[in-house]
């Protein structure tokens, strides 16, 4: 399998958009069988998910296959600013970090800052620990 | 026959501690002194329930001064400000206190033919008061008043009285927060503070802790436009750097809250509002 194939992303992408679906009809229907009939199509997509991460795992432990950082330049990050469902990325010192669950950043704005940008010097004149950093996921670098 | 003197005394509680509150106080003066601000504060009190204003304004206090409440007008207004200065009382304020052309953006009063500004008072009133409560998020904090660019350069009354000062924020306040607190200032003394100097019994709850929309926001069904009844983070909900209790307080006699109603918290009682919070929606 190669995990660059166009495929396998498709696959993954059909898998959380049925799964946010149907996560979505649970909460919002009173009817408790309708509430069991959507457990267990989502217990189907975790099916198809698991087995997505078996062939992942089976392809990183394979010697030589590696997967390369995703690269943005600033155009491209200016993308991802949490407005319009996208996610809400913000690059400090080179890294590009997925802001887009973080709960200070509601709708991808921070305390008078918008996601989409290096905000570097932003971080630093706000923010004397650095480790707060490491726990928010990192989605690639600037370039 | 029951001999356990719990059991019988149980039934009294609620009335113990009410008389145990009313013994030993008496009526203190205050002032609600209005600078740089839009009166929200004093028509939320009007809406205070349980106990509501009267019982307020009979019972715990008498409110010698506020602009909007006071049937006196003019110079016998401000007389009567000036008389209470030499009694023992609680100061109140509301508003940011406007420093700019020496406080002339906001006068409160003319008195002898003079301007009286809203900053004279404050110092007038601040230096001699038993109590400071810094109500609203203007006074508090600098707030709307505050807001860039700041043309009046208004300034929270803490940074202006550089005294020990309760704050009370909110846009407005919630009136069981400041009733609340007088309560508390006349029954036990200053209640908690923490670090900000809010009392902790108002404060200490996050909004985002208490949401009842916190099983969505866990399981990542999120509203993506107004009016879905699920987390409205997408949407820039600042309930998770706002603490306040609204949440299980909630407003209008305990019916309404934003959240409640559909709307993002716009952290209204946070340092930095209204400029750090926006934008309050975001699609
Ligand atoms: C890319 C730039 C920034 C990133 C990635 C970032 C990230 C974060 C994170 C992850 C937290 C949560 C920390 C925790 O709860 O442990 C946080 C909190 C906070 N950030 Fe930032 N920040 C950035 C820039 C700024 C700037 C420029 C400011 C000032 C305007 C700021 C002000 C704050 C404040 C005040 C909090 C505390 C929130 C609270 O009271 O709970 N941040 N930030
Ligand atoms: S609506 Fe706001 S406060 Fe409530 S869970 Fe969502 S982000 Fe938190």
């Amino acid at each position: 399998m190669n995990i660059h194939n166009n495929n396998f992303s498709c696959q993954l992408s059909h898998i959380t958009y049925r799964l946010s679906y149907y996560t979505k009809v649970f909460f919002s229907t009173p009817n408790p069988w309708e509430k069991m009939y959507y457990v267990n199509l989502i217990s189907n997509e975790l099916f198809w998910l698991n087995s997505l991460t078996q062939q992942l795992w089976e392809y990183f432990t394979e010697p030589n296959n590696t997967i390369e950082e995703k690269q943005f330049t600033l155009t491209e990050l200016a993308k991802y600013t949490g407005a319009n469902g996208t996610p809400a990325y913000a690059a400090v010192n080179g890294i590009v970090y997925d802001v887009s669950l973080e709960e200070t950043w509601g709708g991808g704005s921070h305390f008078g800052l918008i996601a989409g940008k290096d905000l570097t010097n932003q971080f630093k004149s706000c923010h004397q620990a650095e480790a707060i950093l490491n726990n928010l996921p990192v989605v690639g670098v600037l370039i | 026959m029951n001999s356990c003197p719990i059991a019988i005394s149980k039934d009294f509680i609620a009335k113990n501690l009410i008389k145990l509150s009313l013994q030993n106080t008496h009526k203190i003066n205050l002032i609600w002194l209005e600078l740089a601000g839009c009166s929200g504060n004093i028509i939320s009190l009007l809406n205070a329930d349980n106990p509501d204003i009267n019982y307020f304004l009979t019972n715990m206090i008498s409110l010698k001064y506020n602009n909007s409440l006071m049937a006196a007008e003019g110079e016998k207004a401000y007389r009567q400000f000036l008389e209470t200065l030499d009694t023992e009382f609680i100061l109140v304020i509301e508003g940011a206190v406007s420093t700019k052309a020496q406080g002339l953006y906001d006068v409160v009063a003319k008195y002898n033919g003079q301007y009286v500004t809203g900053m004279e008072a404050a110092k007038l009133a601040g230096e001699r008061a038993k109590h400071i409560l810094a109500v609203g998020t203007c006074a508090a904090y600098g707030g709307i008043s505050a807001a860039a660019p700041n043309p009046s350069e208004s300034v929270s009354v803490s940074a202006f009285l550089k005294r020990d000062i309760i704050n009370v924020p909110g846009c407005p306040v919630h009136p069981d927060w400041i009733i609340g607190t007088i309560a508390h200032l006349l029954v036990f003394g200053v209640p908690e503070l923490d670090q900000k100097n809010r009392p902790v019994i108002f404060y200490s709850i996050n909004i985002h802790d208490a949401c009842p929309r916190r099983s969505f926001f866990d399981q990542r069904v999120f509203a993506e436009k107004l009016g879905e009844p699920f987390c409205m983070f997408k949407l820039g909900c600042r309930g998770p750097v706002t603490n306040t209790d609204c949440p299980i307080r909630r407003w209008n006699d305990t019916d309404n809250w934003p959240i409640g109603d559909n709307t993002p918290c716009i952290g209204c009682a946070r340092e930095g509002f209204p400029d750090l919070m926006e934008p309050f929606i975001r699609y």
